[in-house]
This record gives structure tokens, C-alpha cells and sequence, in this order.
């Protein structure tokens, strides 16, 4: 749109991670004694970064290329490889980072009002700064180093928020279990760092010079193995998945923030960065079934949490855990459309496909923030209203009570199911087309990606039933009102509400202003790697069957839960909620099958050292202690026998030099 | 017989310390304990003056000095040490302050009691120093 010279963009570019870290520092330290100002500070600074990463994007939206790499200093260096302050300004980066601060920022304004009152409101905002500047970091990272760093950042952060209102054992539990399980996945992403360091042509750890790297095909599929651990850790995909819905445990606008709409969209990025971008410059077939290995695990794992996530959510009674488990089952669609690997596909090159699909993953990602965030925030709204009660079972009726909190979280839920012309739907569509696409080729993997194609397909309906479920439970039927909402029982105050509306109009708008016309598409077509070509908005049967689902499935949550919500009629979801309510009896197993017995072994280790090592320690000390015992008897505590021993001591001594001499 | 050598300086001081050690060893009173302390000091003391006159430097003398300042403070530190004993135990036999010993040591005692201990007398009451202040008139306000 416009140009702006290299060193105006690089300040820009500095400004997005800095200048949230400055306000995370300030409002940390007025905090302890203005507590008011902490939330003006952190809004200005996250609103800083969005409008440096605004600028950026515009600035960056004309023209085409290699990507920007600005250099800021050197972190430090190993021998003559020096790990380097460098933003990797490239359009997937600006895109992301712009996203990012904008939700941020609007989160932070409700927040506002969220945390009005709380005492350590000033740790919060502090905490939500440090947040939205790591994760700037982690976006713009040249240097894979500095990106862990921020990817680092981000799960401390997390830890933090999550065990915000740390004197609650359920918050402190949900934190460590947050940070425990998720740290499996960093040491898998520390792993495949190593593996690239130890690596030649990739010993510099930035993104270009692994990409271009040389590299065996062993090592790309072991690379990729790890990266995807560490994704799966992050962006809570089924083995790892287990902490995501605890996580719920913090203040709401931080499961807006981190858990729906950014951190855990970290894996997403990370990997729709690394699949396209590891098939290299040329057509090389040992490395694209390396990448296609990996794919494959992307794509079943993504799977597996889209529909195990979406039946979960199904049976929730806690309005905030229903969100949960569709951040869950959304960000298997991502992993899902990911895993969509690079079979040769009629004219188009294997990397033209992997890159397509990644896109798919990187739009549904950045739609599914907008929404996200709006059906959290909302849900957050309702709890304030409520007096923090978020059972839904709890309250029921609240559209006339709450009109703007209503019509956002119908807006969410419209476009969580996938309803055109609502963002979600053309995102949806997108990973819908990708997969009916891949089961078209006739390849090897074609029956994979019908698989893949008809559990999205499901989930899609799924989704829609669950949201709509939760939408009749807490907007319809008979007004029911906690007792612990008091006389507080009304729409939230205005720092609330016009967030609220903002991201529903972004969650309408956006879907339809960036993906039919094809400007994402354009934009994103300069990251690199991805090798995207034009491609026009069409009708297409996969479209079809998706609006089909999400209507049969709305029709569905109609007809149980509005039009009749009888009792009989409830105990037939018996089955269906029972499952859910032990969530898959998944953390049952990791119970049973590791914790449980971790936790004997160390009863058995504990029993060995108490009754074995020590007494064995023991019996060596009684030597010294049998030698000592001898001579005990000398210290009577007389003076005047000491002081004989010191005159004999004396005696013995001369006697010595005189006999030696 | 002519002036004294340096072997009978060396004798004297010799005396002196022995004499200081058999005391310290053998004497049950602090106090006298404290004195064959400085008894010691003083043989040793005397060594130094002998060696410096004859060997003809100040080095001794001038540490003898030292040695006297240092004595004469332990001399001060020392009775206030004994003075604050003796408030426990109303005793000055060395014998009686036996706690730093081993814990399953049992104290020790002598069979026979020491002859002719300090016999027990109320510590002195001072009188009144100097002449007794006059006391200023009542004045008889009409």
C-alpha cells in the first residue's frame, strides 16, 4: 500500500515485541503502589505493538519477495556461530503478529473491567504484557534459538496465568499440570534444535539456513518427529492433550488469550512454517516421504483430537470447559489439514500442495482466534454476571438479561459451526476442500485422506450440536439465576461489552473480507516456501456437505435442548455424557498407566533408601563414631586436666627433639 | 663472681614458669590460678629482656612492651570474668564449672572436699562516699 524504508520497518518491527516487555515492566512496577494504572499501561503498550505490526502489514502488503531480516545485536555466540537478535519479518510472520496484538489488545481492555477489583490485578496485566511480547518473539524469531526463547516465554507465562489465583488448589494443580505436561513437548523442541545444530549446513539455526540446508532424509524425519512433539505439547493435540481443559482454571480473558486464540496456535504456526519449508528447493523424493512420514501423524493425531475433543465437549455441563474442548477438537482440524502431504497432484508440485495447506491450517487458524476469543470472552461476560458460576446447569434464560453478551456468543457459535457466510465457514471449507481434495488423487494415501475428510466432516456437525447445545443451555429457556450472582445479575459494563462487539464484527467480517476475495491467499502467497497459486472462490460439494453438517447438527441441539428440553429425553445422552464427563477416561489412563505407577516406584525407591541405603551409610559411620567413643572420655570439661595435657603434650613434644637431635 | 650471665636469666625465668605451671596445675582458687597465669607471662617476659640485653638489639625490650599491655588487658578481662563467676556460684573453686564435657560424662568429683576454702561472707556493703549532699531548704511560700 505504501513504502516505507528498510531502517523505518525495522524500528516497527522492534517495537511489536519490545514495547509489550516495557509495559509488562512498568505496570509491574507501579503496580505494588497504583495498582489503576497497571491495565492503562498494558494496554498502551500492547496497543503500541498493534499498531506497529498494522503498519507493518501495510507496508508489507504490496510487494512481494524474500523475506525482511533485521538485526538488532548478537545474543551469543559458539564457535563462530553466533545466535543473533534478528526479526524474520515475512508476510505468515506479520499476519500472525498482527492478529495477535489485536485480540490482545481488546482482551486486555476486557480484562479491564474482568479484573476490576481483583487485588493482584496489577501481576495480571504485568503477566498479559510479558505474554503478548514473548509471543512476539516467538512469531518473529529469525533464529530458531530466539524462537524457543519466546515459545519458552509464552509456557511460563501460561504456568503464571493459569495459576493466577494461586491460593485455589484446583488453579495451582491446573498450572503445574499445564506446565508439566507441555514441558514434554519442549524438550522434544529442544531436541530437534540440537539435532539442527549438530547438523552442517544448518549450524546457524535460522530459518533460511535450514531450510536450504542439505539435509539427509533421516534427519528431516527426525527433525520433523520432534518439531511435531513439541507442537502436539503446545497446541495440545491428543496424547498431550490432557492440560488444555484445566487450563480453564485461570481468569477467563486469559483463556481467550492464550488458550483459544494464541500460545496454543504456536505448533500450528510452527509446523505450517516447517513442513513446506523443509521440502527444500528441489523436487527431492526421500525427502518428501520424510515430510510425508510426519504428515501422516499430524494428520491421524489431529484427527483423533478433532473428534474425541468434539464428543468430549459434547457432554460438558461447564460452559468454559465446552469452549475448551473446541479449541481442542479446532486445533485437530489445523494438525488435521496439515497432515495433508505432498503426493504429486495433477500439474501441481508436491510443495505447491503442502503449501496450500498450510495456508488452509494458517487461515482456520487466524478465523478461529477471532471466534474463539469472541465465544470466551463472552462466556467470560456471562460468568461475570454470574458471580463466577459457569455451570450451566447453573443459569439458563440470560438473552434478555445480557442482549450484547447474547448476540456475541450466537455470533461465535454461528461462526464455530461453520455458517456462511461467518468466518468460520470459509476457513472450515478450506480444510474441508484440502482433505476431499487429497482422497481424489488416487495415491497411496488417498484412503487416509477420505478418513480424514469424513471425520472433519463429523466434527463439523459435532461442533455445531455442542455449541448450540451450550448456546440454548445458557441464552434459552427459563430464566435461571444463581444465588451467588446476587443482585449483580446484569449486562457487563461497557469496557466489556465493546470488546465484545468488536470481535463479533471481526469474527462476521473477517472470513469474508480475506478469504473469498482471495487477499490472505494473495498476502500470504510471499511467505516463503509456500509456493501458493491463485485460486478462485468456488461452490464445491465438500463446502456443501459442511454446511449440511453444521445445520444437521444446530437442528439436532434445536430440537434436544430448546423446543424440548424434557428429562426423558436427557437421560438418552446418558452414555454420551458420562464419557464426557470422565473425559474419555483418557487422564483416567494417564492415571493408571503412569502417574499411579510412578508414583509406587517412588514409594519402592523411597522404602529402599529409608531401610536399605541408609542403614548401610549408618554402618560406615559408626567407625568413626567407635574410634571417637575411645577418646571421649577426655573431654571432662576440667581446666585444669586440660591444661595438664597441654604441659604433658609440651613435655612429650621436647622429649622428641631432644631424642631426635 | 661477676655480673649475672645469660644462662642464669634463663635460669630464673625458668623458675618462674615452672613455678607459674605447678600453680596453675595444682590451685583450685581462680584467682590464684589467674596470678600463676602471670607468673608464667612474667618468665617468659624475662626471657625476652635477657636475650635483647645480650644480644645487644631492642627487639625483646620492645616486645616486652607489647606483652605488658596485652597482659594488663587480660588482667582486666580476666577478674571481670572471674568476679561474674563467682556472682553464679558464690565460689571461686574451678572445679564447680565443668559443663562443656562430653554429655554422657559424669561429673567430677573429688572425694575430699577442699580444706579451708573462702569462708561464706556477704559481699561488702559500701557506705555512702563523701559528705552527704544538703538538702535544699523547703521554702515556706506564703
Amino acid at each position: 500500500m505504501f513504502e516505507l524504508s528498510s531502517e523505518v520497518l525495522s524500528g516497527l518491527a522492534l517495537c511489536v515485541p519490545v514495547l509489550p516487555l516495557i509495559a509488562a515492566v512498568v505496570s509491574a512496577v507501579l503496580g505494588s503502589t497504583r495498582p489503576s494504572l497497571a491495565p492503562l499501561v498494558a494496554s498502551i503498550g500492547v496497543l503500541g505493538a498493534f499498531a506497529a505490526s498494522l503498519l507493518l502489514l501495510l507496508a508489507t502488503a504490496g510487494h512481494g519477495g524474500a523475506a525482511h531480516i533485521f538485526h538488532y545485536g548478537t545474543w551469543f555466540t559458539i564457535s563462530h556461530h553466533s545466535i543473533d537478535w534478528e526479526i524474520r519479518l515475512d508476510a505468515l510472520a506479520t499476519a500472525m503478529v498482527c492478529m495477535v496484538t489485536f485480540i490482545s489488545f481488546w482482551i486486555v481492555i476486557f480484562s479491564q473491567g474482568y479484573m476490576d477489583g481483583d487485588l493482584g490485578s496489577a501481576r495480571f496485566f504485568s503477566l498479559v504484557s510479558l505474554f503478548v511480547g514473548a509471543m512476539a518473539i516467538l512469531v518473529l524469531a529469525n533464529s530458531l534459538v530466539v524462537m524457543f526463547l519466546g515459545w519458552e516465554g509464552v509456557g511460563v507465562c501460561s504456568y503464571l496465568l493459569v495459576g493466577f489465583w494461586f491460593r485455589k488448589p484446583e488453579a495451582a494443580a491446573a498450572a503445574r499440570k499445564a506446565f508439566l505436561v507441555t514441558r514434554l513437548g519442549d524438550v522434544a523442541l529442544l531436541g530437534a534444535l540440537l539435532l539442527l545444530a549438530c547438523q552442517p549446513g544448518s549450524r546457524a539455526l535460522t530459518f533460511d539456513a535450514v531450510f536450504s540446508a542439505h539435509l539427509d532424509a533421516g534427519i528431516v524425519y527426525f527433525v520433523l518427529l520432534l518439531l511435531l512433539i513439541g507442537a502436539v505439547g503446545k497446541s495440545a493435540q491428543f496424547p498431550l492433550h490432557v492440560w488444555l481443559p484445566d487450563a480453564m482454571e485461570g481468569p477467563t480473558p486469559v483463556s481467550a488469550l492464550i488458550h483459544a486464540a494464541t500460545m496454543v496456535t504456536a505448533g500450528v504456526y510452527l509446523l505450517a512454517r516447517f513442513f513446506p519449508g523443509m521440502t527444500g528447493e528441489s523436487v527431492d523424493l526421500s525427502r518428501l516421504d520424510a515430510i510425508a512420514s510426519v504428515q501422516d501423524l499430524a494428520g491421524g493425531l489431529g484427527a483423533i483430537t478433532a473428534l474425541s475433543a468434539a464428543i468430549m465437549a459434547m457432554g460438558q455441563s461447564d460452559l468454559k470447559r465446552v469452549l475448551a474442548y473446541s479449541t481442542l477438537s479446532q486445533l485437530g482440524y489445523m494438525f488435521m489439514v496439515l497432515g495433508v502431504s505432498g503426493e504429486p497432484r495433477g500439474e501441481h508440485l508436491p510443495q505447491e500442495v503442502i503449501g496450500v495447506a498450510a495456508f488452509a491450517s494458517i487461515f482456520h487458524l487466524l478465523t478461529h482466534a477471532f471466534f474463539k476469543a469472541l465465544l470466551f470472552l463472552s462466556a467470560g461476560s456471562v460468568m461475570h454476571a454470574m458471580g463466577h458460576i459457569i455451570d450451566m446447569n447453573r443459569f439458563g434464560g440470560l438473552r434478555r438479561l445480557m442482549p450484547i453478551t447474547h448476540a456475541s456468543f450466537l455470533v461465535g457459535a454461528l461462526a464455530l459451526a461453520g455458517f456462511p457466510p461467518l468466518s468460520g465457514f470459509f476457513s472450515k471449507d478450506e480444510i474441508l476442500l484440502e482433505l476431499w481434495n487429497g482422497s481424489l488423487t488416487g495415491g497411496p494415501r488417498s484412503a487416509f485422506f477420505a478418513i480424514l475428510f469424513s471425520v472433519g466432516l463429523i466434527t463439523a456437525g459435532l461442533t455445531a450440536y455442542y455449541i448450540f447445545r451450550a448456546y440454548f443451555k445458557t441464552f434459552h429457556g427459563e430464566e435461571k439465576i444463581p444465588h451467588e450472582a446476587g443482585h449483580h445479575a446484569h449486562e457487563s459494563p461497557r469496557s466489556m461489552t465493546v470488546p465484545l462487539m468488536v470481535l463479533a464484527v471481526c469474527s462476521v467480517v473477517v472470513g469474508l473480507a480475506v478469504g473469498p476475495t482471495g487477499i490472505l491467499h494473495h498476502y500470504l502467497s510471499h511467505s516463503s516456501h509456500w509456493h501458493l497459486h491463485e485460486s478462485a472462490f468456488s461452490v464445491n460439494i465438500p463446502m456443501i456437505l459442511g454446511v449440511l453438517a453444521a445445520f444437521t447438527g444446530v437442528a439436532v441441539a434445536w430440537m434436544l435442548h430448546k423446543a424440548a428440553a424434557s428429562t426423558a429425553k436427557k437421560r438418552s445422552m446418558g452414555l454420551f455424557e458420562s464419557l464426557a464427563d470422565n473425559r474419555l477416561y483418557i487422564d483416567g489412563l494417564y492415571l493408571a498407566t503412569l502417574v499411579r505407577p510412578l508414583a509406587a516406584l517412588g514409594s519402592v525407591v523411597g522404602w529402599l533408601d529409608r531401610e536399605l541405603i541408609s542403614p548401610l551409610i549408618e554402618l560406615g559411620a559408626t567407625v568413626p563414631r567407635m574410634v571417637g567413643g575411645r577418646f571421649r572420655s577426655a573431654q571432662n570439661g576440667l581446666l585444669q586436666f586440660y591444661a595438664l595435657a597441654m604441659a604433658l603434650g609440651l613435655i612429650v613434644i621436647l622429649a622428641m627433639f631432644t631424642v631426635a637431635r | 663472681m661477676n655480673s649475672p650471665d645469660l644462662p642464669h636469666y634463663l635460669a630464673c625465668a625458668a623458675v618462674l614458669f615452672v613455678l607459674g605451671l605447678v600453680g596453675f596445675l595444682a590451685r583450685r582458687n581462680l584467682i590464684l590460678m589467674f596470678l600463676s597465669v602471670e607468673l608464667m607471662v612474667q618468665g617468659v617476659a624475662l626471657n625476652f629482656v635477657a636475650f635483647a640485653r645480650f644480644r645487644g638489639n631492642l627487639d625483646g625490650q620492645s616486645f616486652v612492651l607489647f606483652m605488658l599491655t596485652v597482659a594488663a588487658c587480660e588482667a582486666a578481662l580476666a577478674l571481670a570474668l572471674i568476679l561474674a563467676l563467682y556472682r553464679t556460684q558464690a565460689s571461686l573453686d574451678v572445679s564447680l564449672w565443668q559443663n562443656l564435657r562430653e554429655d554422657d560424662l559424669d561429673a567430677t568429683e573429688d572425694d575430699e572436699p577442699l580444706p579451708g576454702m573462702m569462708p561464706e561472707a556477704p559481699l561488702p556493703s559500701l557506705p555512702v562516699a563523701g559528705i552527704a549532699p544538703a538538702r535544699p531548704e523547703e521554702s515556706n511560700r506564703v
